[in-house]
């Protein structure tokens, strides 16, 4: 018998080629899938993510080789065209109720206010040695937003990809963990207690009118959030005229489903020992987490400064709710304030600065491709 | 002194930042002026 093809058989197998990285990486990708699974985290996008990790680690697959399967949807769907993040958004457009905004639109201001702590971590980036691009994608985790994260960071530092990502949709996780804490910081017990009237009732033609009038002024103002200010508020025109359900209904659905899958894959895939396991991976991670507690304080603050001026007071735990975490981060906002007062109701209130957040981090995302393309 | 470009990353704060709360803030008054006139439009197709 020929030995010498047994052992070019053994030799072929991924076995022998494990490394300790693509081990370490094992353990993140099951870390990931156990947290989805037992604790409910973001289980629709830590799934796939978890499982993208551990493909692309086991050795000699080469699904991230050139022409192999997940290379041809990562480059052409997110590298390349940077497709997926803009069609995420459609669906995010058709879930998303602006009428919060439209009652009350001085909380669109607290939406801008939230991106405080994008440049934040941009700064502490540069310091740390990251380029002017690479710290504007990690600046961006700061909106909390994931697809904004994946769309800014393919078109400004691709190799940073995995890592954004994955810090961006962590802290849409943590939202719950991170912020409390500081909003009970800089609120004082009697702010914390301020009931908000009820929202004004929205016209049919105003929620028509909105994403029209919204798509028109921001991508007149920065072209290069078009992207996806358009097609978000496509998917709103969609919810909204009420005459093409099936539509709105797809693109809150299926078809957000289906690129979730592929974009949460490629994310994983994203993610090579070779190029994930470096100390920058690390400092993305705190200055991900950096961005975030400083959004947050950004948004409580400006609502603090509005109650220096307003007749009538706002509850400034809303302030917070400008972190783009949709709903979740509203949902904080009533959590805490209900701490307090259990008869306290701002989550429609929340809503606002929680949607305009989403507006605002888009924005920031263009004005970045703007000024650093 | 720094590693980086110093002027080059204040513009990038200053049009960036002031840049989102430009945007904000135009989008505010032009939902306000727009509500405002839709109200105006509704109060008289009540009336009439």
């Amino acid at each position: 018998m020929d030995w010498s093809v047994v052992a070019e058989v053994i030799k072929s197998t991924g076995f022998l080629n494990i490394t300790l990285g693509n081990v370490v990486m094992w353990v993140i990708a099951f870390t990931f899938i156990f947290l989805a699974i037992t604790k409910n985290y973001e289980p629709l996008l830590l799934v796939p993510i978890g499982f993208g990790i551990f493909i692309v680690n086991l050795p000699l697959t080469n699904l991230m080789h050139e022409d192999h399967l997940l290379w041809v949807f990562y480059h052409f769907t997110i590298y390349k065209w940077d497709l997926l993040p803009p069609i995420i958004f459609m669906g995010i457009g058709a879930l998303t109720d602006f009428g919060p905004v439209l009652s009350n639109p001085k909380t669109l201001i607290l939406g801008a206010a939230a991106q405080f702590g994008v440049y934040v971590a941009f700064f502490i980036s540069l310091f740390l040695g990251f380029n002017l691009q690479e710290a504007a994608c990690i600046g961006i985790i700061g909106g909390a937003d994931g697809p904004t994260t994946i769309f800014l960071t393919a078109q400004l530092a691709p190799h940073l990809l995995g890592a954004t990502a994955l810090a961006a949709y962590s802290y849409m996780a943590l939202v719950p963990i991170i912020q409390p804490p500081i909003m009970r910081f800089m609120t004082t017990e009697a702010e914390r207690k301020i009931k908000m009237k009820q929202t004004r009732p929205v016209s049919k033609l105003e929620r028509i009118c909105f994403p029209l009038l919204a798509t028109g002024i921001i991508c007149l103002l920065i072209p290069e959030s078009a992207p996806l200010m358009a097609m978000m508020m496509l998917g709103n025109l969609f919810k909204e005229c009420g005459v093409v359900d099936r539509l709105s209904n797809t693109a809150s659905n299926e078809l957000i489903n289906i690129v979730t899958i592929f974009l949460s894959l490629c994310i994983g895939a994203a993610m090579p020992a070779e190029l994930f396991l470096q100390k920058e991976s690390l400092f993305i991670f705190c200055l991900g987490l950096v961005a975030f507690a400083f959004s947050t304080f950004g948004g409580l603050v400006l609502a603090k400064t509005f109650n220096l001026f307003l007749k009538e007071k706002i509850n400034p735990l809303i302030g917070s709710a400008g972190v783009s975490a949709v709903p979740m981060a509203a949902r904080v906002s009533q959590v805490v304030a209900a701490k307090d007062d259990k008869r306290n109701f701002i989550l429609m209130h929340a809503m606002g600065p929680n949607v305009a957040g989403v507006i605002g981090t888009v924005s920031a995302a263009g004005l970045f491709l703007t000024l650093l393309r | 002194m720094f590693g980086f470009d110093m002027a080059e990353a204040l513009k990038v704060f200053v049009i960036g930042f002031g840049g989102v709360f430009s945007c904000l803030v135009i989008l505010m008054f032009s939902v306000m002026i727009f509500g405002k006139v839709v109200g105006l439009f509704v109060k008289k197709e009540k009336n009439s």
